[in-house]
């Protein structure tokens, strides 16, 4: 229990993905101009992390450990990572009209997402478990989603404040980002 | 190496007959009423409508008739079909077209000789353009080149005329002319379209100085109107469209013979 604890408050805080580890910093300036998206985007990021660590796992234990293959982990987890987003949006186009309309276009953006990659590469390198890579997927998904909504509200007060002409747009969002990072470095004191 | 071969060969097999029977299996049926209301729509994807495209705008209408008359290109037959199609009754549908408010062109003279790029919106930055009127057609046709349905053409006379029946009111004209002489009117049934060729707020007298085709805010209009519809407002005769009843008192009795009266 201490340790799922200690992963929970480890991926959404400690090494959140977007401000610490630096991965999924596409999505991260590219959805973060309003909340409204951003929140969409953050929740199908951390369905999909979730769900993909709850497949690569068992592909990774069952399939490629015992022949020998571990090597080639990489591309047969960015075979099924892809894979999968597309099944899963089928089912949803299928079966949930309004859940798929709320992930609808970001859906197809996660698939070659790094930070999706990233929690599949963590779970094997890190050595966790089923249960352990399941909860570090998802709660990896809501430090996704922390840092984008957090993103997207201060971009959105941005837009109405007097920036300098130079830092307009992006420029602002990349000091900003960079700002938010050394914040969430003060976490890096919980043990 | 030859286990990691068949290893992954078997492996996208696998996963590729996955998706390719999910694919055939979670196809959505086709619904037949959207087919045919696709199929009734035009198909330009203009997003006149509000949406994205046709097909966008077929299933919103599919189940909201109110929206009903928003596809412009299709105008009042895609309309009925559409009625007819989702059982609604069919209403009026105004007719939008784009008008040029200009009658200058060789009737207005020129103040200069403009060797520019010949562009509306070059020209107009060289002193507010080589015309006279610095309210007028530049005559370079901005207007004609932005047109994408071939609806604009240059007048025998030096100034754009539009093709009403090919006019979709897409505004891309509007947006054009630098002088904003062009807006997007509509017409209601059965009163004839009344405009005034004209958009110089010059006074009278310079008016006739330079533009043999110009308002001169002589008010004869004004006076003659039963309707009251007609009004002098900085130096240019405007019309209420509430109010106009397609008359053609003004048209008759505009000295200058600018107003236009449409049988659209």
């Amino acid at each position: 229990m201490n340790e799922l604890i200690s992963i929970i408050i480890g991926a959404i805080f400690v090494n959140n993905f977007v401000l610490t580890r630096f991965l999924g910093i596409c999505p991260f300036i590219g959805v973060s101009r309003s909340s409204k998206p951003a929140i969409g985007m953050g929740l199908a990021v951390t369905a999909v992390m979730a769900l993909v660590s709850a497949i690569t796992w068992p592909v990774y234990h069952f399939f490629l450990l015992p022949y020998g293959l571990e090597y080639m982990y990489i591309v047969v987890f960015i075979l099924v990572i892809a894979s999968f987003v597309q099944l899963l949006e089928m089912f949803l186009k299928r079966y949930n009209q309004a859940l798929f309309k709320a992930f609808g276009i970001y859906l197809p953006l996660i698939t070659t997402n790094c930070a999706i990659m990233g929690v599949a590469l963590l779970n094997i390198s890190d050595d966790l478990s089923f249960v352990h890579s399941i909860t570090f997927g998802t709660s990896a998904g809501i430090g996704f989603l922390l840092a984008l909504f957090l993103m997207s509200g201060i971009r959105e007060k941005l837009e109405l404040g007097n920036v300098p002409r130079p830092f307009r747009g992006v420029a602002i969002a990349f000091i900003t980002a960079s700002m938010m990072s050394m914040a969430f470095l003060v976490f890096g004191s919980i043990q | 190496m030859i286990i990691e071969l068949i290893f992954m060969a078997g492996f996208s097999a696998i996963i590729g007959t996955i998706l390719v029977v999910a694919g055939k299996r979670l196809k959505k049926k086709d619904d037949p009423l959207l087919k045919k209301v696709i199929n009734t729509l035009p198909g330009a994807n203009c997003g006149r409508c509000g949406f994205v495209g046709c097909a966008q705008y077929a299933e919103a209408v599919k189940d909201d008739p109110k929206l009903i008359g928003r596809c412009k290109p299709g105008g009042k037959e895609t309309a009925d079909e559409l009625c007819a199609l989702l059982h609604v009754k069919s209403k009026p549908i105004v007719k939008e077209f784009a008008v040029v408010s200009c009658d200058g062109g060789k009737h207005c003279k020129d103040k200069a000789v403009y060797k520019g790029i010949k562009s509306c919106s070059a020209a107009v930055t060289v002193a507010g353009g080589q015309k006279a009127c610095s309210y007028g057609c530049l005559e370079f046709g901005d207007c004609i080149k932005a047109c994408k349905y071939g609806a604009i053409s240059m007048g025998k006379s030096g100034f754009p005329v539009v093709d009403i029946k090919k006019c979709i009111a897409c505004g891309a004209c509007v947006d054009a002319c630098p002088n904003s002489i062009i807006r997007i009117a509509t017409k209601k049934d059965k009163v004839r379209f009344v405009n005034v060729n004209c958009c110089s707020q010059d006074k009278g007298r310079q008016v006739t100085v330079r533009c043999s085709a110009g308002c001169i805010a002589c008010r004869t209009c004004e006076n003659v109107c039963p309707k009251k519809a007609i009004k002098v407002i900085d130096n240019l005769a405007i019309i209420d469209y509430k109010k106009c009843i397609g008359c053609g008192k003004c048209v008759a009795r505009c000295p200058r013979k600018i107003i236009s009266i449409g049988s659209i």
